[in-house]
């Protein structure tokens, strides 16, 4: 064996197994590229879990995740500076050829830039969905996201996929038509998670939902644009949104829907509104005040935990129970929970006053 | 060749107990003869085993011939029970799953793996063949190590790897040696070709 190399295929299976299991996910990535064989041995011997994540940004990135940590295979730059002592080498992908630069110090992997930066995008793509077994599973779309290119990608993932379990869309700049296009293309085809975080919308931003949202969870961070009828349309069952502009009338017309069958999905409603429980809210409604000496335990999403001890109770005609948190504190939150909680815990009546 | 004669190895002289403890002895296939303590060799589940089996008494020990280990020589059966002495004692790791897997390569075993990369070759596989868990989760980490900032390309030069015309030309040399017949009835069918004929047959 010369000097500096080694033999990895003649190791025996076991071992060739250990070294694969101790490299970093896209050092196997790296190796499935070298030839056919070498695709076969790395696709066999990666593990299965991983979940593909598509970021726009200033730069592109193709991430693989396991188990939260995030492993970058790929990074399109707007343009690659040569500089000494890092390598250039030509990939070849299929019929797809493309100029890539090995970062050292940071072991990522960067391709360049040419004319025609969707197709190497969405080879690369298919080549990791092929590689991984996996459709994607995360669209984010960052601040400095080239558009056109983020628009062409994303219609391409959702021609070949139904849905992206997990996306999430931030933008500072004035960005009234790409929220707009995020809502109507991608807010519906979204399963798992829906995060909007700050986005500049103009002061007049309206928007209505052709299809109702559906994730089962739905964040939103930005300003505050949702009319009553927009929160009707989210079928989330868990919806936390920061801001929101709804008044005492909005709300009683909430609750009435509710009642009646609407947002049928709905376990868990945290909105950021400094709302006091008057005559208006409850007006027209059977809500019963409800009181606890020990607080009451609500268990939601991602082992989340709300705990009051002063509620009202709201009765639909099936028997579901929702309690309405009257404790704003700090937050000055409007809480609503469905009963029973994410655990399967019924609505503890026994422990009311 | 007699124990007497054998040229023995002591791995570790300094760890060698004044109370009566079991150390047993191996021979390597360049006949290198080794003590190594019965605690060592909890490291190595085969060994473990077949000390087990054999069933030994410390007279058997020193009067029966040293434990034969046909498949490893003596430069790397020193490297494997210098490990294992070293670490003896320690519990054997079980796999968590992560991903990577995760293995810290301490100070020693660093020193003991300075070698090249042939050797390295031999104890990962002496690591396997003996399965020592946690010996072969460190010397192939390093293996894991060389692919560190590598292209493809460097992976492929650094391990090795064949290109797909090398695997394909591979393929045909093997496929031509199992079967010679094969390669006649190609020329054949390449000079019928030359001569103009539509059909082979």
């Amino acid at each position: 064996m010369a000097s500096g190399t080694f033999s990895l295929y003649r190791l025996p299976y076991i071992a060739l197994a250990v070294v694969i299991d101790c490299m970093k996910p896209y050092h196997i990535f790296r190796l499935s590229l070298v030839s056919k064989k070498s695709h076969r041995i790395a696709r066999s011997m990666r593990k299965k879990e991983g979940k593909i994540y598509l970021i726009f940004a200033q730069k592109e990135r193709i991430n693989i995740v396991y188990r939260g940590c995030s492993y970058i295979l790929f990074i399109i730059p707007d343009h690659l500076v040569e500089q000494e002592g890092e390598v250039f080498e030509l990939l070849k992908i299929k019929n797809a050829a493309f100029n890539t630069e090995m970062k050292r110090e940071t072991d990522e992997m960067y391709i360049q830039r040419n004319c025609n930066m969707f197709a190497v995008l969405t080879t690369l793509l298919e080549y990791a969905i092929s590689f991984y077994g996996q459709p994607i599973h995360f669209v984010k779309i960052m601040p400095g996201n080239r558009w056109e290119l983020t628009k062409r990608a994303i219609e391409w993932v959702l021609s070949r996929q139904e849905t992206i379990p997990d996306c999430s869309f931030r933008c500072e700049t004035n960005s009234d038509v790409q929220f707009r296009y995020f809502l109507d293309k991608i807010g519906n085809r979204v399963s798992k998670q829906l995060a909007i975080d700050t986005v500049s919308i103009s002061e007049n931003f309206q928007h209505s939902f052709r299809q109702p949202l559906t994730a089962v969870i739905t964040r939103m961070g930005c300003k505050p644009w949702l009319n009553i009828n927009n929160l009707y349309s989210l079928n989330s069952q868990y919806i936390d949104i920061k801001n929101t502009k709804f008044t005492c009338a909005d709300m009683n017309s909430f609750l009435k829907n509710w009642l009646q069958g609407g947002n049928s999905e709905l376990r868990c409603l945290f909105l950021r509104l400094p709302l006091t429980y008057d005559e208006v809210v409850l007006d027209g409604l059977e809500a019963v005040q409800r009181k606890s000496v020990n607080k009451i335990e609500y268990n939601h999403f991602k082992n989340n935990i709300f705990k009051f001890s002063s509620s009202f109770e709201l009765k639909k005609n099936d028997g579901t129970i929702a309690s309405l948190g009257v404790e704003n504190g700090i937050n000055r939150q409007f809480v609503m929970v469905v009963w029973p909680d994410l655990l399967n815990k019924p609505y503890p009546a026994h422990e009311m006053e | 060749m007699s124990v007497e004669n054998a040229p023995v190895v002591d791995v570790d002289e300094a760890a060698i107990p004044v109370e009566k403890k079991m150390y047993y002895r191996f021979e390597s296939n360049d006949k290198k003869e080794f003590r190594v303590s019965e605690l060592a060799i909890q490291q190595s589940e085969t060994l473990n085993r077949l000390v087990e089996a054999m069933g030994y008494t410390s007279e058997d020990v020193e009067n029966k011939p040293a434990i034969a280990i046909e498949n490893i020589d003596g430069k790397t059966l020193k490297l494997v029970f210098q490990w294992c002495e070293h670490h003896k004692g320690e519990a054997i790791p079980v796999d968590d799953g992560s991903v990577p897997k995760i293995v810290e390569i301490p100070e020693f075993d660093a020193k003991l793996m300075d070698i090249d990369n042939g050797l390295l070759f031999k104890l990962i596989w002496a690591a396997d063949y003996l399965n020592i868990v946690q010996l072969l989760n460190v010397s192939c980490k390093k293996v894991a190590n060389m692919a560190q900032g590598k292209t493809p390309a460097q992976l492929r030069r650094v391990y090795l790897l064949p290109s797909d015309e090398e695997d394909e030309a591979a393929k045909r040399a093997a496929q031509e040696a199992q079967d010679p017949r094969a390669r006649e009835v190609e020329e054949e069918f390449e000079e019928r070709k030359r001569q103009g004929g539509n059909s082979f047959f």
